[in-house]
C-alpha cells in the first residue's frame, strides 16, 4: 500500500491526477480505502456545502456523487481531497 | 498596516474573521471595508500610506486579484487567461519593497511570483482554490467555519509581530497542523464535521506558501500577540442592492396590481 500512495503522492503533486487515480487502482484495496475515507468524511456533514474563496459552492452529497462514479475531476475539491486522504492513508 | 477586506460575493467570512482581528494584531490597522475595498481606494491608501505590509483577500486566478464585486485590484496582462480581469497590468507598482498577504485562490500559481519579479520582498499566497465549509444557517460563523481562517492569518499575527516571512510561513504551517489535530485528536474530534474538517484544513496547507525573500520583516520585533476571536460571529455583508432598490419597485408593482397597500 505504502509504495502505490507514494507514487500517488507525487503525481497528484505534478498535477497529473488522471495518472495517480490510474495507479492507485492497481491496488482496489487501498484505492477502496481512499475513496471511503473522502466518501465518510464527506458524509458526516449531511445538507453541508463547502465554498472557496471565488464564491464557488459544492454540496457535500453533489461531492459524494461524483466520488461514487469515480469522477475527481468533476469537481476542484475532490483533487484537493484526494491528496489530502492519500496524505492521510500515508502517515 | 493596510487591511483590503471587501465582503461580497464568497469573501464575506474571511473579511468578517479578519475585521475582527486586524485591530488586536495592529492597533494602528487601516481597514477598507465593504464598498470602500474597491480598486480605487486601495490604490490611493497605498499610494498615501505607503504601508509595509497589506492583507487582502477577494476573489483569484493566477493572473489576478480582486476587491469588492469582482473589481480587478492587482492584474497581469494575460488576456488568453482571462479577458475581463486580465486584459492589462494594474497596480504592479504598488508592491515594490512590501509585503503582501494576498488571501484569493490561485494567485500562488502565477501573480505571486511576477509580484517578487516587481519588487514585492515577500508574498504570502495560494497557488489553488482555498476550501473552507459554509455556516449550516449560512450566517454563523463557529469554530468548524473558522479554523482555516485562524490557521491561514497567523501569517498576520507572526508577520505584524516582527518576524521574518520564513518564520510566519512556518508558523502558518503549524498552525494549520494544530488545527489538524484538534479536530484529529483532540476537543473537536467529537464534532460531526471533524472527518471533513481535517481534510479542508489538510488541503488549505498544502496550497498556502510563501513567495519571495523569507528573511523580509515589516515591523521591529515584539512578542507574538496572541489575537482572540470571540465565536461564534455572525457573517457580516453588504447587501449587493440597496433594499429599497427591491423593495420600492415591489410596493409599487404590488399597489397597482392590487391598487391599495400590500397585504398577506
Amino acid at each position: 500500500m505504502a509504495d502505490v500512495l507514494t507514487k500517488a503522492e507525487v503525481l497528484l503533486k505534478a498535477g497529473r491526477v488522471n495518472d495517480a487515480i490510474n495507479v492507485l487502482a492497481t491496488d482496489p484495496a487501498t484505492y477502496n480505502r481512499v475513496v471511503q475515507g473522502v466518501i465518510n468524511a464527506l458524509a458526516s456533514v449531511p445538507g453541508g456545502r463547502i465554498a472557496d474563496l471565488n464564491g464557488n459552492i459544492w454540496s457535500t452529497s453533489q461531492l459524494i456523487e461524483l466520488v461514487r462514479q469515480g469522477r475527481w475531476t468533476a469537481a476542484p475539491p475532490l483533487i484537493n481531497f484526494l491528496m489530502a486522504e492519500v496524505e492521510l492513508l500515508s502517515r | 498596516m493596510l487591511f483590503l477586506l471587501p465582503n461580497k460575493r464568497g469573501v464575506e467570512i474571511p473579511s468578517t474573521i479578519m475585521r475582527h482581528l486586524a485591530h488586536q494584531i495592529d492597533p494602528k490597522a487601516v481597514i477598507l471595508w465593504g464598498d470602500d475595498a474597491n480598486a480605487e481606494n486601495a490604490r490611493k491608501a497605498i499610494q498615501d500610506l505607503d504601508p509595509p505590509y497589506i492583507f487582502t483577500t477577494g476573489h483569484g486566478i493566477p493572473c489576478a486579484t480582486t476587491l469588492q464585486d469582482n473589481q480587478p485590484f492587482i492584474s497581469l496582462a494575460v488576456p488568453e487567461m482571462n479577458r475581463a480581469v486580465c486584459d492589462r497590468e494594474r497596480n504592479l507598482d504598488l508592491v515594490k519593497g512590501k509585503v503582501l498577504h494576498v488571501h484569493s485562490c490561485w494567485c500562488g500559481k502565477l501573480l505571486a511570483s511576477v509580484m517578487v519579479q516587481r519588487g514585492a520582498w515577500a508574498v504570502f499566497a495560494h497557488d489553488d482554490e482555498f476550501l473552507f465549509l459554509l455556516p449550516q444557517d449560512g450566517k454563523t460563523i463557529d469554530i468548524v467555519v473558522a479554523s482555516p481562517f485562524l490557521a491561514e492569518f497567523t501569517v498576520d499575527t507572526v508577520m505584524l509581530s516582527g518576524h521574518t516571512a520564513g518564520e510566519a510561513q512556518k508558523a502558518r504551517m503549524e498552525a494549520f497542523d494544530r488545527w489538524i489535530s484538534y479536530f484529529q485528536e483532540g476537543e473537536g474530534s467529537k464534532l460531526k464535521s471533524a472527518q471533513l474538517i481535517v481534510r479542508i484544513l489538510m488541503a488549505d496547507k498544502m496550497i498556502s506558501k510563501l513567495y519571495g525573500d523569507s528573511t523580509a520583516t515589516v515591523t521591529r520585533e515584539r512578542p507574538i500577540m496572541e489575537a482572540k476571536l470571540s465565536l461564534p460571529l455572525t457573517v457580516e455583508v453588504t447587501p449587493s442592492i440597496p433594499l429599497a432598490m427591491i423593495a420600492i419597485p415591489l410596493m409599487l408593482w404590488w399597489s397597482s396590481w392590487h391598487g391599495g397597500t400590500p397585504q398577506p
